[in-house]
C-alpha cells in the first residue's frame, strides 16, 4: 500500500531516523495535497499522545511479596565461606592499584576540558585545500574569513563559527546537527553542502545540496532553503527571504567554475572581473547586451579572454593597468 | 525525608541483608515495574512474574549490587531486559501478517472539538487494543525509546519487521483520531526539516 510507505517515512522522521533522500520524498508527498498533510498530522498527533501510554494493574502487594519471599528462603541458609584475611587484603591492594591506573587513564582521556577548538584564517586568497573536521565535514574558506572549529570528539551538536564566507560539505550525522554560528545568526543542518556569508548588511546562505535552516539570533523566525536556493537575512530591516539562487556563479569562488547561459556580456564581464580581480572593457558599447554562453572550468583569464574573442569576433589587447580591452567584434 | 537519602538508606540496608529495607524498595517500586512490563506485554500475569524475578535477583545480588544511576532506572532497565528476554523466549511470530479490522469511522463531525485529554484517551485505548506483536514493537519504541535496530537485535527479528509493525500500529492509531486533526504542518515535523 502506497500510504504505508509514507507512514513509515513519517515515523522515521518523528524518531529522528530518516535519511536525506527519504526526507525529500516525504516533503514531496506532503506538498502534494492537504489530505497527505492531514494524514501526517494525525500520525504525529498519535505519536505524541502515545508517549504517556500506561495501563493499570490491580495488585495485591502482600500476596506478591510472599511469593518473592518464598523464592528467597533456600538461598538464605547457605553458609558463606569466609575468604582468608590476607587474601582479602591482597585483593584490596590490587583493586586500589587498578583504580589508580584506570583513574589516571580516565582523567587523561575523558575529563580533559570538554571540546577543544582551533581557529583557521585566510587573508587575500580563499583556502586552497579544505579544512577537514573530525566528523569528516569539509570547510573551504573564502578570502579574509575565519573558522573556529572543534578538534576533539563532540557528543551533541557539531558547532563551528565563521566570520566572512565559507563553503561547507557537511558529513551526515542525524544525531548531531551541524550548527554554524555567524555573528548575527545560526545555520543548522544535518548533512548537506552550502555556503554561508555574513557582511555588514546581510547574511546569505546558498545551498548546493540538501536542506539548511537559517535562524537569526534572538529570533523566533527562521527560513529553510533547499538545493539551489538562497536565504537572505537583511540585518537592518530584520527581514528573511528565500530566493532561487541567482546566477550559476554564486559559488564560483569555491567551485572555480563560471557558467554563462545566454548571459548579457556586461553581466559576464562583471562576474569575470570579480572572479579574476581584473578590468575588462569593451570598445563597442552595443556589444553590452550580447548573449554569451560558455563554461569556464578552472581556466586562466587569458584563456577566458581568448574564448570571448572567438565568440564575439573581438580582438583583445592588454591595457596599461593589467586589464583587457576587447576591440571590434559583433553580436550575432 | 528526601527520596535520594531514603534510597541510600534502603540500599545500605539491603547490603546488610535487612529485609525491612528490601520490603521498602518493593513497596516503592513493585507496581512501577509491573506496569512497565505490562505496558509492553499487555499481560498482567506475565508482567507480575517478571517484576518478581527482578526483586528475587536484587535480593540475591544484594551484596554486590552496584547502582550507578538511580535505583528506579536500574530497576526499570532490569525489568525491561527481562521483558525482552521473555518476548524472545515466547517465540511470537512477528512476521505474521496482522489482520486488523478496519476501524469504524468515528461518528464525530470534523467541527466537533475534543479536549486533548479525550484524544489521548482514544489513543491509549487503541494502543491497548493493538495485536500483541504490534503493541510490543510499538511500546518498546515509544515508551522504552528503543530504536528499530535495538528492538530488532533484542528480539532477534529483522529491522524490516520492526518497521512493518510500527507502520501497522501508527496506521491504526491515526485513523482513530483522524477526524479531529486538520491539515497544515505541525511543529515537530517541521523542526527536523
Amino acid at each position: 500500500m502506497k500510504e504505508d510507505r509514507y507512514i513509515s517515512l513519517i515515523q522515521k522522521q518523528l524518531a529522528g531516523d530518516i535519511s536525506t533522500e527519504e526526507r525529500s520524498q516525504l516533503e514531496q508527498w506532503l506538498a502534494d495535497s492537504e489530505d497527505n498533510q492531514r494524514v501526517a498530522n494525525s500520525i504525529e498527533k498519535a505519536w505524541q499522545l502515545s508517549e504517556n501510554f500506561s495501563g493499570d494493574v490491580d495488585l495485591d502487594l502482600d500476596a506478591d511479596f510472599q511469593k518473592i519471599e518464598g523464592r528467597l528462603g533456600t538461598e538464605n541458609q547457605v553458609t558463606k565461606i569466609r575468604p582468608l584475611l590476607h587474601r582479602r587484603w591482597l585483593l584490596r591492594l590490587a583493586a586500589a592499584a587498578l583504580l589508580l591506573i584506570v583513574g589516571r587513564f580516565v582523567l587523561k582521556n575523558y575529563l580533559t576540558p570538554a571540546v577543544k577548538y582551533e581557529v583557521a584564517n585566510t587573508h587575500d586568497q580563499p583556502s586552497q585545500k579544505p579544512i577537514e573536521l573530525l566528523d569528516g565535514s569539509k570547510v573551504w574558506l573564502n578570502a579574509n574569513s575565519q573558522l573556529t572549529y572543534f578538534t576533539t570528539a563532540i557528543s551533541k551538536e557539531r558547532r563551528v563559527k565563521i566570520k566572512g564566507e565559507a563553503f561547507f560539505d557537511v558529513a551526515k550525522d542525524a544525531d548531531k546537527p551541524f550548527v554554524v554560528e555567524l555573528p548575527s545568526s545560526e545555520v543548522t543542518v544535518l548533512g548537506t553542502s552550502f555556503s554561508a556569508l555574513e557582511n555588514e548588511h546581510t547574511v546569505e546562505v546558498t545551498v548546493s545540496t540538501g536542506k539548511v535552516k537559517l535562524t537569526p539570533n534572538d529570533s523566533e523566525m527562521s527560513i529553510t532553503m533547499m538545493a539551489n536556493q538562497k536565504g537572505v537575512f537583511d540585518k537592518k530591516q530584520g527581514q528573511l527571504a528565500v530566493t532561487d539562487s541567482d546566477g550559476l556563479n554564486e559559488l564560483s569562488w569555491h567551485t572555480k567554475k563560471l557558467v554563462f547561459e545566454g548571459t548579457p556580456l556586461n553581466k559576464v564581464i562583471e562576474s569575470l572581473e570579480e572572479f579574476y580581480e581584473t578590468q575588462i572593457e569593451i570598445e563597442k558599447k552595443e556589444l553590452e547586451n550580447c548573449p554569451v554562453s560558455a563554461t569556464f572550468d578552472n581556466k586562466t583569464i587569458q584563456v577566458v579572454v581568448e574564448t570571448l574573442d572567438t565568440i564575439l569576433g573581438t580582438t583583445s589587447t592588454n591595457t596599461a593597468d593589467g586589464g583587457y580591452l576587447l576591440k571590434g567584434g559583433q553580436c550575432d | 525525608m528526601d527520596n535520594n537519602l531514603k534510597e541510600k538508606e534502603w540500599l545500605a540496608g539491603l547490603k546488610k541483608s535487612d529485609k525491612t529495607a528490601f520490603r521498602s524498595i518493593y513497596d516503592q517500586y513493585y507496581k512501577y515495574l509491573v506496569v512497565t512490563a505490562f505496558n509492553v506485554l499487555g499481560d498482567s500475569d506475565a508482567a507480575r512474574d517478571l517484576a518478581q524475578d527482578v526483586f528475587v535477583e536484587v535480593w540475591k545480588k544484594r551484596e554486590s549490587i552496584m547502582i550507578s544511576s538511580s535505583l528506579k532506572s536500574y530497576l526499570r532497565r532490569a525489568v525491561v531486559n527481562k521483558t525482552l528476554n521473555h518476548i524472545k523466549a515466547s517465540r511470537i511470530n512477528f512476521d505474521d501478517p496482522v489482520n486488523l479490522p478496519e476501524p469504524a469511522n468515528s461518528t464525530h463531525g470534523e467541527d466537533e472539538k475534543l479536549h486533548a485529554a479525550d484524544l489521548e484517551k482514544i489513543i491509549h485505548t487503541a494502543i491497548a487494543a493493538l495485536p500483541e506483536r504490534c503493541r510490543i514493537v510499538f511500546t518498546l519504541c515509544r515508551l522504552e525509546k528503543l530504536s528499530h535496530k535495538e528492538i530488532a537485535a533484542k528480539l532477534d527479528i529483522s529491522t524490516k519487521t520492526v518497521e512493518n509493525q510500527m507502520t501497522r500500529a501508527l496506521s491504526v492509531l491515526r485513523k482513530k483520531i483522524a477526524p479531529y486533526v486538520g491539515e497544515g504542518l505541525l511543529a515537530l515535523l517541521l523542526y527536523f526539516l
